[in-house]
Parts: structure tokens; C-alpha cells; sequence
């Protein structure tokens, strides 16, 4: 079932993909009349940019998609399982999207020093595919002083991009790989960041060559 | 980089690039420093050093009432981030928001604001979003050169 409010469309994954790849079907008619949808979905089918924003907190990792061409972006937003959320913007609203999902906005910045923090253990607390393992994300969640953990993955032809974040009541961390890494693979740095510098890092996830129209407004 | 502009009514001095447009807008206590037209008319980055007469009012009144009119004067305004500080010995604050302008430019601002006496004076820098991280050194050697209220001994 599609539910189409103003620019607004709620739908579950498989209808999705299936407004994706069948458009012109009678029953993608309403979802189509959003401006810019069409293209948008193109967007999706033969993206110049893919951007996959995992959010875990203890409760639940939520995924979210950004897919990109010149013109226009369309964000895929889980609002609470199944339910999906389709939003389009120019590509020059997606560092605020991104913002907006990540709940980005003050945070205190206490001194504190960066913590070492496992590979793997980052990859226990994104395992989508073990939504149920609250108690272990609560464990490593509260072992980096944080309450949640960012994952933005940015896809541009050949490249991909990670950038990870851990957010908490004593503010935000950028998690870097480890300059000095005991194990060169798996450790990692967690470094205090104000919420400004998270801006800087939203501002600059988009590839500087992708030839994206809202550049040159 | 810089010429150094001074606000008509505040005295307070700021340094610009040499290449940006200055000028008080008709019917305003602001003085507007714009970045150069660009060959594909986009959006300039630009400075806004405005006063208010904030008499009665304490910093934190000043502020939370500036607060409160953003969101409803700038459209999808979203706070990121805000500190306070201390400018010249004066209370003092910083904010960076990101908004949209009506020709749907997503922006980031970047706005100081120190009370000295009885006014309140701001300085607003505005770039595009996706620009931001570009402008960062632009930006710091902008408000390192604000002399609030006039040249400092």
C-alpha cells in the first residue's frame, strides 16, 4: 500500500522497488504526480552517487539510503519496520538530510581523549542482519561513552567511502582508522568532534568532481 | 586577503576579501559584504554585521529571542551547533545553522554576536552548504579581524 501525502510517500520496501522498476504502472500514478519523483527513481536505477546511512542505538539499527544523479537526490528513510519514507530533494539538500536523520545539532565537547576502539566490535554494533542483539550493542555502545553509532557509506564509481561517528551525552566522536594500530586492520580511533566539525565531515561526503547541479547555484 | 570595512552606525570593524561588494541596504542599520557574481549566477557567500539595541534586555534574553525568531524568519532552519564565549571580555555566543534561501539554495550560517553595553552586534557569514568545508579558513580569518564596537587598543 502507497500513501501519498503532499511531497511526501510512505510505502514498504518491496512496494518500493516495485514503484522502482515498474513506474508507469496504474498504481505508481499518485506516487509519480510528486515533483521530481520520476527522476528520482531514475536516480535510483542508475545512480551517480549511493549513499547507505547506518544508525544503531541500542534498540534497533536503522538503514537509510540516499541515491544521487546531477539533479536530484531521493532519500529512503526507515520510519519503523516495514513502513519506508520517500523524499526528493536537490543534491544539494543532502548534507542537511543527512543532519536531520542523524539528529545532528549541539552537543557538549568536554575535553576528553580518543579511545581505541575495535574493528570488529564496530561491525557487531551495525550488524543489521542481528537486529535482536540489544544487549550486546548496549555493552559496546556504553563501553565508548555513547548512546549511538553513524555509519555514512558513500558510493561514487569505483570508490566507497566510509564515515563513522559515536554520538552520546558527552558529545560526539569521528571514528578514524588508528594512525598506530596494535593490529593494522582492526583498531581504530574514536576522536572527540564538536558538532561542527560532524557538519564539516556532512558537507564533504559528496564526491568534489560528481558534476552535481546544486554546485553551481 | 583583506580590506578592512567599518560599520556605519556600530564603528565595528571587520576585514573582507578585496574583491567582495560592500554596501549598507536602504532602509537598514547593516552593512552586507558579498562575495563576486559568479559566471553561473549561483549563490554568494556573503557577511552581515548588524547592531540592535538591546537595552533591558540581558545577553541571554537578547539571545533567546534571536533564537526563537530563526527558525520562523529562515526557512527549514536547523540549529547544528552553539557555544558561548567571551569577545573583547563581553558575553558572547556563536551558532552555526543550516537554512534554505527562497531561490532553494541550501545554506550553512555561521553567526557571532557579543553584547557590549546596550547593543547587540552580529556578524553572519553564509556559504553554500556543500561549500562550508571550503570556506573554513576564509571564514576563521574573517571574525579573527572583527573588532566589535571599533578598533581595540
Amino acid at each position: 500500500m502507497i500513501e501519498v501525502s503532499g511531497d511526501v510517500v510512505r510505502l514498504d520496501n518491496a512496494d518500493f522497488f516495485r514503484l522502482v522498476h515498474e513506474p508507469e504502472a496504474p498504481e505508481h500514478r499518485e506516487a509519480l504526480s510528486v515533483p521530481d519523483m520520476a527522476e528520482g527513481l531514475e536516480a535510483v536505477r542508475a545512480p551517480l552517487i549511493h549513499v547507505d546511512v547506518l544508525i544503531a542505538g541500542a534498540a534497533r539499527v536503522a538503514r537509510h539510503h540516499v541515491w544521487l544523479t546531477e539533479g536530484v537526490a531521493l532519500f529512503l528513510l526507515t520510519v519503523r519496520e516495514p513502513t519506508r519514507q520517500v523524499l526528493v530533494t536537490p543534491p544539494g539538500h543532502v548534507p542537511s538530510g543527512l543532519a536531520r536523520m542523524l539528529r545532528l545539532g549541539p552537543r557538549p565537547t568536554p575535553a576528553r581523549e580518543p579511545m581505541t576502539v575495535d574493528g570488529a566490535d564496530l561491525e557487531k554494533v551495525f550488524d543489521v542482519e542481528d537486529a535482536d542483539a540489544t544487549d550486546v550493542r548496549e555493552s559496546l555502545l556504553e563501553s565508548w561513552e555513547s548512546t549511538g553509532a553513524w555509519s555514512v557509506v558513500v558510493a561514487y564509481g569505483e570508490e566507497e567511502r566510509r564515515t563513522l561517528f559515536l554520538d552520546g551525552p558527552q558529545g560526539l566522536r569521528l571514528v578514524l582508522p588508528d594512525p598506530e594500530p596494535p593490529t593494522p586492520d582492526e583498531a581504530w580511533q574514536a576522536v572527540p568532534i564538536s558538532a561542527t566539525t560532524a557538519w564539516r565531515q556532512l558537507c564533504s561526503l559528496l564526491p568534489a568532481d560528481a558534476d552535481l547541479a546544486s554546485r553551481d547555484i | 586577503m583583506e580590506g578592512l570595512i567599518t560599520h556605519p552606525h556600530s564603528g565595528d570593524v571587520v576585514g573582507v576579501p578585496d574583491d567582495w561588494d560592500t554596501h549598507v541596504p536602504p532602509g537598514t542599520e547593516a552593512l552586507v559584504a558579498v562575495a563576486p557574481e559568479r559566471p553561473d549566477g549561483g549563490f554568494r557567500p556573503n557577511l552581515v554585521l548588524t547592531v540592535t539595541d538591546n537595552e533591558g534586555w540581558t545577553f541571554a534574553q537578547w539571545q533567546r529571542s534571536t533564537e526563537a525568531e530563526l527558525p520562523m524568519a529562515l526557512q527549514d532552519y536547523l540549529l547544528l551547533d552553539q557555544q558561548r564565549l567571551e569577545i573583547a571580555g563581553q558575553p558572547a555566543g556563536r551558532r552555526l545553522a543550516h537554512h534554505t534561501t527562497p531561490d532553494g539554495t541550501a545554506v550553512t550560517m555561521e553567526q557571532w554576536f557579543v553584547a557590549i553595553g546596550d547593543r547587540g552586534h552580529t556578524l553572519t557569514m553564509t556559504v553554500p552548504d556543500l561549500e562550508f568545508p571550503d570556506h573554513t579558513a576564509l571564514i576563521e580569518e574573517i571574525v579573527a579581524s572583527w573588532q566589535p564596537g571599533g578598533p581595540r587598543d
